[in-house]
């Protein structure tokens, strides 16, 4: 790991360079918080439920297999998970905020995530945005009482080896499975805010900062204000 | 179904989908809106049940109000049958005029023009054919088997077993779900949720 003040440079040159993501972002992940009523006006609720049972029996059967959601139901929704979906992330920064009891030679986590193929702990559950860390930390600390001296946020460059973003479209469970050397992550819609990147057995040495709370509220106060998540 | 409208309003923009009454008959709709109050003026609506959310806030729930009394005429014409609650808005005298009752807990008018195209999401959608058939031992989706009967009165499916309590073909009735959902499974190539939604409604059970 390397500490050093590029951190801010690069943070926000990377965010400004998701712009067009965020801006995207921010009208549609509302909408996947109630994505249940949506389908529900649009098509019944039998309908609805179908779709969901659809979902999980996917996640059982043929647990790799991706459906696309091309519905007009849920405006912007579509195009959104298209952008998502071939969204390149090579040479961009992830973001991951944990605590200091997850940092060993490894990146860990503690998730009730499912991983088949591999070993849960290494799953570990980061974000194209900082927001989410920012989220995340705040959570640690305001509603767990968390100490904010063990908070880090972990940045690191996309490594397309080792992580994979979330396919949000199947309205499945979340899980991912770890096959032939490469990652599938299925998010639940419900949390596209999170714009998620999984990632198996990561190095702390493949980690570029760690920042604390303090430095990365600094960041914070230079990146634009309009995409931060409050629930 | 309900013809029902929802609606989120998140920052400058209101996002709405579903389907509204209308002169023309029952609409789906599917808009982006520059604010939630535009929804209220979308067409000359009425009646339809919509359901508005803020982000951050509770739902609110209410009937759109009808726009002029030719339109309301109309419209009622598409709601023959439908649930009162649609009527909340109309004042009395209006739909005393308008002979419009209530029998059986429907709604009436007279005369009667047409009335809400049944299975409505697929009026919109479209269908792909899901047709369903029967061997000794096998049921099949489009000719694809998906579950098989055993002599022991078990039913084998995505995985799963079941034992029958009831007749092959009223069992496959209660469980379409399940078994198309295996269906969809081996479907070969890309997959879209507009297939699957297109599949549910091209079931036929022969």
């Amino acid at each position: 790991m390397v500490w050093s003040s590029n951190y801010v440079r690069e943070i926000i040159s990377d965010v400004s360079l998701k712009l067009n993501l965020l801006s995207k972002w921010k009208y549609v992940y509302p909408l996947t918080e109630d994505y249940d009523a949506f389908l529900e006006y649009c098509y019944t609720g039998k309908v609805r439920s179908f779709m969901q049972l659809l979902g999980t029996y996917l996640s059982v059967m043929n647990s790799t297999k991706y459906i696309t959601y091309d519905l007009s139901c849920i405006p912007g929704l579509a195009d959104f998970l298209r952008l998502w979906n071939n969204y390149d992330l090579n040479g961009r920064l992830i973001y991951r905020a944990t605590t200091t009891s997850l940092i060993d030679d490894y990146v860990r986590s503690r998730s009730g995530v499912s991983l088949a193929g591999g070993h849960d702990d290494l799953l570990s559950f980061w974000s194209v945005s900082p927001y989410t860390s920012h989220y995340f930390a705040l959570r640690y600390i305001e509603l767990f009482h968390g100490n904010p001296r063990d908070v880090r946020i972990l940045v690191m460059e996309y490594d397309d080896s080792l992580c994979s973003k979330d396919w949000y479209d199947n309205f499945t469970p979340e899980y991912s499975v770890y096959s032939n050397g490469k990652l599938y992550n299925f998010g639940s819609i419900r949390y596209l805010r999170e714009l998620e990147v999984r990632c198996y057995l990561i190095r702390t040495s493949s980690v570029k900062y760690a920042l604390t709370y303090d430095e990365f509220n600094e960041v914070f106060k230079y990146l634009p204000k309009e995409f931060v998540y409050l629930p | 179904m309900e013809v029902s409208l929802f609606a989120i309003g998140v920052e400058d923009k209101c996002f709405a989908s579903g389907t509204v009454y209308t002169p023309d008959g029952v609409q789906a709709v599917n808009e982006v809106f520059n604010s939630c109050d535009e929804v209220f003026k979308f067409m000359p609506t009425f009646a339809t049940f919509l359901t508005v959310k803020k982000v951050g806030s509770r739902y609110d729930s209410f009937y759109l109000r009808f726009s002029d009394v030719e339109s309301l005429k109309k419209m009622l014409s598409f709601m023959v049958g439908e649930s009162p609650g649609y009527l909340t808005f109309i004042p009395e005298d209006l739909l005393s005029t308008l002979n419009v009752g209530i029998f059986d807990n429907r709604i009436t008018f007279e005369p009667v023009h047409a009335t809400v195209p049944y299975g409505l999401p697929c009026y919109f959608t479209g269908s792909i054919p899901a047709i369903i058939t029967f061997s000794k031992d096998h049921v099949f989706i489009n000719n694809i088997p998906v579950a098989k009967v055993t002599p022991d009165n078990r039913i084998h499916y995505c995985g799963e077993t079941y034992t029958l309590e009831e007749p092959i073909r009223e069992y496959v009735k209660e469980a379409i779900s399940s078994l198309l959902a295996c269906y969809v499974n081996l479907y070969p190539g890309e997959l879209k949720w507009s297939d699957v939604v297109k599949l549910w409604c091209g079931v036929r059970i022969m």
